[in-house]
């Protein structure tokens, strides 16, 4: 596992990677199969029905799951495929966050780097000016935050 | 996540000016006035005034009842929770891959064992 960098926060974006023991066709079946997305997409505690989920993945299509909180109170995840790069990499956009993710695949050795950069804003705050403004922003915030948690 | 969408857009939609933005970063050294949150800039009070105002319809920073000789604050708790939103996606990353892991390994298992 590796730390996301501190720019990513600043810029309101944040990048997630790990080097996953599985060749990199492996992985790529496990993000593009029903049977498999569901088995780890909810993450821990979070169900995934297997046959809530439908993938279409090419540009222009889509997935369609529906996760199950442990009080089975259900969380339906909608994405719209952007790019379809087969084995390498995947964009998706969620309608209804706004969120756009890219989720990469490496080979490293006989294992396989999984990167995700997700932009978890909006897209019109993400413009090159915004961004240099959230740097200076999140900076000043940050120094603030560590004064009060020192304090 | 404690922060709705509806205000995480208001937030990120005041902070997208550069005056406002300024402001922030001003108020993160401590609180002011809009006397003094003007000195910087070649504006009116009037104009500081309004920018005040965008921010604390925003949650990000409040005012007493006379803007001209209150101080202004940051709201540290929106500051917080906005910085809480990303860490809370993140997490939300974190755990799918923990559990691909796992059931790469458990796929790997079986197919070793077929």
């Amino acid at each position: 596992m590796s730390a996301p960098t501190n720019e990513d926060d600043r810029r309101g974006e944040l990048t997630v990677s790990r080097v996953v023991d599985a060749p990199r066709e492996l992985v790529w079946r496990a993000f593009t199969e029903p049977e498999h997305l569901a088995a780890f997409w909810g993450g821990p505690g979070i169900t995934v029905p297997v046959e809530s989920v439908t993938i279409d993945v090419r540009p222009g299509g889509s997935f369609e799951l529906t996760m199950v909180a442990p009080d089975g109170t259900e969380y339906p995840n909608r994405g719209e495929y952007v790019e379809v790069d087969i084995p390498s990499r995947i964009v998706f956009t969620e309608p209804d966050t706004g969120i756009t993710a890219t989720i990469t695949f490496a080979v490293v050795g006989d294992k396989t780097e999984v990167t995700i950069h997700q932009v978890g804003v909006p897209e019109r705050f993400l413009g090159p000016e915004a961004e240099a403004g959230f740097a200076a922003t999140f900076d000043k915030l940050e120094a603030l935050l560590d004064q009060w948690t020192d304090g | 996540m404690t922060l709705t969408d509806e205000r995480l857009d208001a937030a990120f939609s005041a902070l997208a000016d550069p005056t406002r933005r300024a402001i922030v970063a001003r108020l993160s050294m401590g609180d002011a006035t809009v006397k003094e949150l003007a000195e910087p800039f070649a504006i009116s009070l009037q104009a500081v005034s309004k920018h005040v105002r965008v921010l604390e319809r925003a949650g990000l920073i409040s005012q007493r009842v006379d803007p001209q000789r209150r101080p202004c604050r940051l709201e540290i708790d929106t500051a917080v929770e906005l910085i809480d939103w990303i860490t809370e996606q993140k997490r939300r990353w974190e755990g799918r891959l923990d559990a691909l892991e796992a059931h790469l390994e458990q796929l790997q298992a079986e197919e070793s064992n077929e």
